[in-house]
């Protein structure tokens, strides 16, 4: 490889790993202030968020948000591809753009229009708002990656299985999911990724508990912390986990 | 401007595996040569060593008898025409055709009546200003050989050209190939795993398998006195009969053959001999099934040395039931080593 | 069994929810952007008074260029900081480091968004580690103010729309056929030839994608410019949180959405026509 490759290839590795690594580097400071001089090693942060009941709680709120309503994303959608893959719908082409729609919105918009929405109908927020903002945002995503994948193979499976006496149901059940099952796990994938991290509609819909990006947010209010840079490394060091293990357990097997 | 291009003690090893052992080839300027072979056989592989797309582990390249096996691609004398024709698709015919020549740095001008030209030579005359996803498979692969022969290079490459085109068409394009090549005289390295087009087209053809040359030679040769048995087998039907030599003839469960070889051997005669008699006596037959193709008929002999086929114009197919006698001419009968 | 009805039923919950909780609240807040607040309560006047005051206060058409104007940046240095990245992964380096190298390319992306942008500020920050190393190596006297500026917004953002185009357009850069590139240099052209004429051509649909989609997400992004941008020049998005926390002007913040809205919509439009005009 030419030497300015190497070199540019370097420096575009520092500037994308240098706030990661201030972030790690500087959660182990002995000292108040997560910035250099680097005083000595403590893991006394991490045992704060440990012990920060708010912290955790808001840690398996964002958790149950996410594996909620990306469920919820994943089966809507689930069940809305198979209905406009393999049935003849009037206006279908105007249900695909209308489910795809919210894409094209901006969260902060989207977050806004329910907040207003949940206000006029004296709905409360709370982590089920949040949760539903999540689904909004998530199926056409879910809906998207599904449709794609339904090829001609399952329609013949699907066909077969009818001819032999299936339901619907039956058919959804156990011959359409277990054939588009990593697409199916792709897009509930996607969809926890995108929940997890979401930060403008856990912040407009939640009012007492909050998701961890949310609290997060309001860590920040009291300035610069080692304790925040502990809880983002361990969000971090968590997510790298999960992918490594989905890499070598999911990805690998396909090959 | 055309030369001649050569491989010499050519080996190509990828990650543990051969895809050429040794391999010595020396094509002639202006010469059609046809490189024949089943998939994996290692003829694309030489190709693209031929084109400078690879580099051989060992061995030496030549155009023209110089060295070019560590030439590049952009400097070699070689323009290869690639199997998905690989036209750039946002540029026009005009402009894919003509790349070349802005490469060399040609004006504007120039480039652009050599490339209306070349366009004109492959039939496709005013379709200049078209774009490729606009046209079929087959005009598709003339804008390629424009393209490629437009710089004048010194050796033609192609590999497997007419692949994706159906039969007809096929046909067609094989005989303008030869047309055009007759009528520029570069020399073209064409190839193939269709032993018809490889006959169709070729001066020279040259049977490849598994890494190395099997046959080598005018397609009436190869055909009829074919080197190996793997050649014999490629390229066409043949019928292939045991038996064991004791130097000055070979007995089969057919009777005895002619041949000086010795040991456990292969007989192998074309269908189209076994029923067009000969001065070499075959024994009898009978007629189990005669499938009709067109130009001739495919019979199917129960023998005493198993289940053997012949091929007759229709006009002389036998009746299923009766027996009939073989026979074939003793030079058309080659015998094998086991 | 195979009727119309089972299919609308299998629609039918998607589709009411996207109704019940998209379609409903935009047209609730078109609705509402038409109303007023005044004296602390919010009156239906149905005029277009909230448009009218976007267009005259300073503050408001200041805030849309402010957006403007760093998304135009950051989309730009992003592209041309991501492209060269995705090309050497793609091109150059080898074959059994490519995902690897790849996949460090992208790796921060799974740092919290929000974390992400607080980590920026730790390393632009008067006390950060970008001031300490130029203090200490003498090239300034007093730490910069960095953070709380564009100039940190634009790197923060930069950050991570880089990551996000060097994924698009390594994945565009690696599903162009190999005889495209084998064809060009056969015919003559060097690297740069291969690059300028062939590749950057083809790959120019994508980059727009990912521009677009650059575009798109950071116009509405509300996180970065607040934790790293200052309170001297505010975004459309942070002026629509202040209208909805401070004064709970709904109908402002509405408005203010759909002109957002409107921008996204007009860079659609012009990048979809770009597309189809550039369509092989």
């Amino acid at each position: 490889m030419r030497a300015l490759s190497w070199l540019y290839l370097a420096a575009a590795y520092g500037f994308i790993f240098l706030p990661v690594i201030v972030l790690v580097t500087f959660s182990f400071q002995d000292g108040r202030l997560p910035v250099p001089p680097f005083k000595g090693v403590t893991l006394r942060w991490y045992a704060e968020i440990f012990a920060d009941d708010r912290l955790m709680s808001a840690l398996l709120n964002s958790l149950v948000v996410a594996l909620g309503s990306s469920l919820v994303a994943v089966t809507l959608g689930f069940l809305a591809a198979f209905a406009l893959a393999r049935y003849v719908l009037p206006g279908s082409a105007w249900m695909r753009g209308l489910i795809a729609a919210p894409l094209t919105v901006s969260y902060l918009v989207i977050g806004l229009g329910l907040l207003m929405l949940f206000n006029q109908i004296g709905l409360p927020r709370s982590l089920w708002t949040v949760g539903i903002g999540h689904v909004v945002i998530n199926l056409p995503l879910c809906f998207a990656i599904i449709y794609a994948s339904m090829g001609a193979q399952q329609d013949a499976a699907e066909r077969a299985a009818r001819d032999l006496g299936a339901s619907t149901s039956q058919v959804l059940i156990l011959v359409t999911a277990p054939m588009l099952a990593p697409s199916i796990f792709a897009a509930f994938f996607l969809s926890v990724t995108f929940s997890w991290d979401e930060f403008i509609i856990a912040f407009l819909l939640a009012r007492f508990e909050v998701t961890l990006p949310v609290e997060i947010w309001n860590m920040l209010r009291s300035g610069l912390n080692p304790k925040t840079n502990a809880i983002g490394s361990v969000v971090f060091l968590i997510s790298i986990a999960l992918v490594i293990a989905l890499e070598f357990t999911v990805f690998r097997r396909r090959k | 401007m055309t030369s001649s291009i050569a491989v010499e003690n050519v080996t190509m090893c990828f990650d543990g595996f051969d895809a050429l052992r040794d391999v010595s080839l020396e094509v002639g300027s202006g010469e059609y040569a046809v490189l024949l072979g089943p998939s994996g056989c290692g003829k694309s592989t030489l190709l693209s060593i031929l084109g400078g797309f690879l580099a051989p582990t060992k061995g030496v390249v030549r155009l023209g008898g110089s060295d070019v096996t560590r030439v590049p691609p952009a400097k070699r004398a070689t323009t290869t025409m690639f199997q998905d024709y690989a036209l750039f698709p946002h540029m026009t015919l005009a402009e894919n055709v003509a790349f070349g020549l802005r490469m060399r740095g040609i004006s504007a001008d120039i480039r652009r009546k050599r490339a209306a030209e070349m366009l004109a030579l492959v039939g496709l005359p005013d379709d200049g200003a078209k774009k490729p996803h606009e046209l079929s498979g087959g005009q598709r692969q003339r804008v390629a050989l424009a393209r490629a022969l437009v710089v004048e290079p010194e050796a033609l490459l192609l590999d497997e050209p007419l692949g994706a085109l159906d039969l007809k068409l096929r046909r067609a394009m094989q005989d303008e190939l030869k047309q055009i090549q007759q009528r520029i005289g570069t020399t073209f390295v064409h190839v193939t795993h269709d032993q018809e087009e490889a006959m169709a087209i070729a001066d020279t053809i040259v049977v490849m398998n598994a890494g190395q040359i099997e046959d080598r030679g005018a397609p009436e040769r190869v055909y009829n006195a074919p080197a190996t048995s793997f050649s014999a087998g490629f390229m066409g039907e043949i019928n292939m009969i045991e038996g064991t030599g004791d130097g000055s003839q070979v007995s089969t469960g057919l009777g005895h053959v002619p041949s000086t070889m010795t040991g456990n051997v292969q007989v192998a005669i074309r269908p189209e001999h076994m029923l067009a008699g000969g001065d070499v006596s075959l024994g009898h037959a009978t007629v189990e099934e005669v499938a009709f193709f067109g130009t001739f008929c495919r019979v199917r002999l129960n023998t005493d040395a198993g289940t053997l086929f012949a091929h007759v114009s229709p006009a002389e197919a036998p009746e299923t039931g009766t027996k009939v006698p073989l026979a074939a001419q003793t030079h058309q009968i080659k015998v094998f080593p086991s | 069994m195979h009727t119309t009805k089972t299919g609308w039923g299998l629609l039918a919950p998607a589709l009411l929810w996207i109704v019940a909780f998209f379609t409903v609240p935009m047209a609730l807040m078109v609705a509402v952007s038409l109303w007023s607040r005044e004296k602390g309560k919010i009156v239906q006047t149905w005029d277009l008074g909230n448009y009218a005051n976007f267009l005259e206060k300073s503050y408001f058409m200041q805030g849309l260029v402010n957006s403007l104007e760093i998304t135009a940046l950051v989309t730009i240095i992003s592209v041309l900081l991501a492209y060269p990245l995705a090309w050497i992964i793609a091109e150059q380096v080898p074959a059994r480091f490519r995902r690897l190298a790849l996949i460090l390319a992208i790796l921060p992306f799974w740092t919290s968004y929000v974390v992400r942008s607080y980590s920026w500020l730790l390393v632009l920050g008067k006390g950060g580690i970008v001031n300490q190393t130029l203090l200490s190596i003498g090239l300034i006297a007093e730490p910069l103010e960095i953070a709380s500026t564009r100039a940190a917004t634009v790197i923060g953002f930069v950050h991570f729309f880089t990551m996000l185009l060097t994924l698009t357009i390594y994945a565009n850069l690696v599903q162009l056929p190999p005889n495209y590139r084998r064809a060009a240099a056969d015919l003559g052209a060097s690297g740069l030839q291969t690059f300028r004429h062939v590749i950057l051509p083809l790959t120019l649909p994508g980059i727009m994608v990912g521009a677009f989609l650059t575009f798109v997400l950071c116009i509405g992004d509300y996180i970065t410019p607040q934790i790293l941008g200052g309170n001297n020049e505010l975004t459309l998005p942070q002026i629509i949180m202040l209208q909805i926390g401070r004064r709970a002007d709904f109908p402002m913040a509405s408005a203010i959405a759909l002109i957002l809205m409107s921008v996204v919509t007009v860079a659609y439009i012009a990048c979809a026509r770009w597309l189809r005009l550039e369509r092989v």
